[in-house]
């Protein structure tokens, strides 16, 4: 008989295998609860920032306060070069782009019958542009080049949920969807400076991230050279690129220098983020505990063991057994049943991503297809440590079996 | 060469006589043959443990070789019961939940010892029949034998042997003291015995009195 075969027989005969079980499922749970919790947070928050929008999805727009004072000189807050810069020094921040307005006037003409579905209507309005890094200027057409008569346009979601929601019901107008307004074009007339042009506006896509109406900056910069009465000064807003744009820390800084962060969505999916993170810490801390005590039973259920079989062990050692070989077998066998927990950890999460992306994707959301690394990476570092804790634990329990 | 220097056991402290292996010191060289006499609880067993490391509570020096004892590790002492130190001990030491061949093969797999030469032994001490059987339904004298070859079932330099005919009749001790003489001449290996009396100690074993 082989002194490993030999070991594990002695070992067999000691111990209450139903204890055993029941720390081994604690591990598991408690494993499951570690990598569930950061698969769920991760989820979650991958679906926060995955939201459709032309615009990228990193990025934010800040003002500053309106307070009495710039209402009273009639001057909004703008943001010099020296602010702009410091801005773009803070964590978190990748680059910083100013918000350009017109300095022209632009009067937008929808002419009835020009399509069906439309009324007849005229307006004055305003027109901005952003960089073009903070647009996915690939998609939808965007871009202007002189000479161009079609001039894309973004405007915020919420004026066609105004249109049709507001006005088209209450005066019994047909409702426009998305995809037929992208398919109007309507007159768009500029001038000031002396001279005037008629351009042809089209609706290149929607966002609910700004609440202003976008062209190319190509065509804003020529139109304000062309057309233009006086010169730009600071800008108003400023479009930042951020690693988190929901990232609670930012929110805070940013409320601090007394800057507001435009779109209502972004600051709620900042809370949202802090409660998250907040049940998250809660699951952890849980997880942890868990681990801790099943960590406890298992350990004790092989010193248990051990000591149940210390005379054994003691004359096996005796008779020239390394203290090293004798507790090898019983090392491996432990080793091997936390291996199972952690798998049955790992299928739980799986599941759990699965299952929260079977979910998610029937309410509308778009999700990740592979499951969060960080969840994964949790789980490849708890499971080696209980390991060797566990190792430790065993070693130890034979040392002292062996010296009697 | 195993060496006592002024090596006193916790339990005699102050209690050993000046022409006592204790105060004297004593050397145990391999080849040589050596029978321990002492009355009762004058430490014959206290000696075997220290020679084996399994006790360490004595003052004075213990030497394997020229070698402090007092460095070893756990892992030392193993080394040492597998390779050099034989022992047959005072209470056999076997699994009395298996049987006599499976306690036997557990120490000739940990030393590579061949099962052909261990049966050979077991048939010379009229055990071969019982090798099956678990170690707890054979009697003392029977199982006594089987922890001889098992202790012989190893490659040694010392052969450490605590009283191991005391459940033995007279012709089957023969047979136990000769196999054991045997086995320690073709490996050059000292034998250390206690528990026999003079007079029934053949005459290549040199007195040592504690």
């Amino acid at each position: 008989m082989k002194t490993e075969q030999f070991v594990l027989k002695v070992l067999a005969q000691s111990g209450k295998r139903r204890s055993l079980w029941l720390a081994l499922a604690g591990a598991a749970a408690g494993l499951f609860l570690l990598s569930g919790a950061m698969q769920t947070t991760a989820t979650f928050r991958s679906v926060m920032n995955r939201q459709k929008d032309l615009l990228g999805g990193d990025f934010l727009v800040i003002n500053k306060k309106v307070s009495l004072l710039n209402t009273l000189s009639g001057r909004p807050g703008s943001f010099d070069d020296a602010e702009q810069k410091e801005i773009g020094k803070w964590p978190g921040i990748g680059a910083v782009g100013a918000f350009s307005g017109n300095r022209f006037k632009v009067r937008a003409s929808f002419r009835a019958g020009m399509q069906a579905s439309m009324p007849g209507l005229s307006t004055d309005m305003f027109l901005e542009a952003v960089p073009n890094d903070f647009i996915d200027t690939d998609k939808e057409g965007w871009g202007w080049e002189e000479g161009d008569d079609e001039i894309p346009l973004i405007i915020p979601a919420d004026y066609l949920k105004l249109y049709n929601f507001g006005f088209a019901q209450g005066q019994g107008l047909p409702l426009v969807p998305e995809s037929v307004l992208q398919s109007v074009s309507f007159d768009l007339a500029v001038y000031g400076n002396g001279k005037s042009a008629s351009f042809r506006g089209r609706i290149a896509g929607f966002t609910n991230r700004i609440q202003s109406v976008l062209v190319p900056q190509e065509f804003m910069d020529y139109a304000n050279a062309q057309f233009g009465e006086g010169t730009g000064g600071n800008p108003g807003r400023l479009i930042l690129r951020a690693d988190d744009p929901s990232d609670p820390a930012l929110t805070q800084r940013f409320t601090a220098a007394g800057y507001e962060m435009a779109g209502g969505d972004r600051l709620r999916t900042s809370r949202i983020n802090s409660l998250l993170l907040l049940m998250m810490g809660a699951v952890l801390s849980l997880a942890l505990l868990m681990i801790v005590l099943a960590l406890l039973g298992i350990v004790q259920f092989a010193q248990i063991l051990v000591y149940r079989s210390a005379r054994d062990l003691q004359v096996l050692y005796l008779l020239g057994c390394t203290p090293a070989q004798l507790a090898a077998p019983l090392k491996r066998r432990f080793t091997a049943q936390l291996g199972l927990a952690a798998g049955v950890a790992l299928g739980l999460t799986l599941a759990l991503h699965l299952l929260l992306n079977i979910g998610l994707q029937q309410k509308g959301f778009e999700t990740q297809a592979l499951p969060s690394w960080e969840a994964f990476g949790l789980l490849a570092l708890a499971v080696p440590l209980l390991g060797i804790l566990l190792r430790r634990a065993i070693s130890q329990a034979v040392k002292e079996a062996c010296s009697g | 060469m195993l060496t006592f220097e002024r090596l006193v056991p916790a339990p005699l402290e102050g209690n050993t006589d000046s022409d006592s292996i204790w105060q004297k010191g004593v050397s145990f060289t391999p080849g040589n043959l050596y029978s321990v006499y002492a009355p009762s609880g004058k430490g014959k067993s206290t000696l075997m443990h220290i020679l084996l490391g399994i006790r360490r509570d004595f003052s004075g020096v213990y030497t394997i070789d020229g070698k402090d004892t007092a460095a070893y590790t756990p892992d030392d002492w193993a080394g040492l019961r597998r390779d050099r130190i034989a022992t047959v001990y005072q209470d056999l030491k076997l699994f009395p939940q298996i049987s006599a061949a499976e306690n036997i093969e557990l120490k000739a797999s940990l030393t590579g010892f061949s099962s052909a030469r261990w049966k050979a032994m077991a048939e010379r001490l009229a055990i071969a029949h019982l090798l099956e059987r678990p170690c707890r339904h054979l009697s003392m004298g029977q199982q006594q034998r089987v922890a001889i070859v098992r202790a012989l079932s190893q490659p040694f330099q010392y052969l450490l042997m605590d009283e191991p005919v005391s459940h033995l009749d007279r012709e089957n001790a023969r047979l136990v003291i000769d196999l054991a003489m045997e086995e320690a001449a073709t490996q050059g290996a000292a034998v250390l015995l206690t528990g026999l009396n003079v007079q029934d100690t053949p005459s290549e074993f040199q007195p040592v009195q504690i």
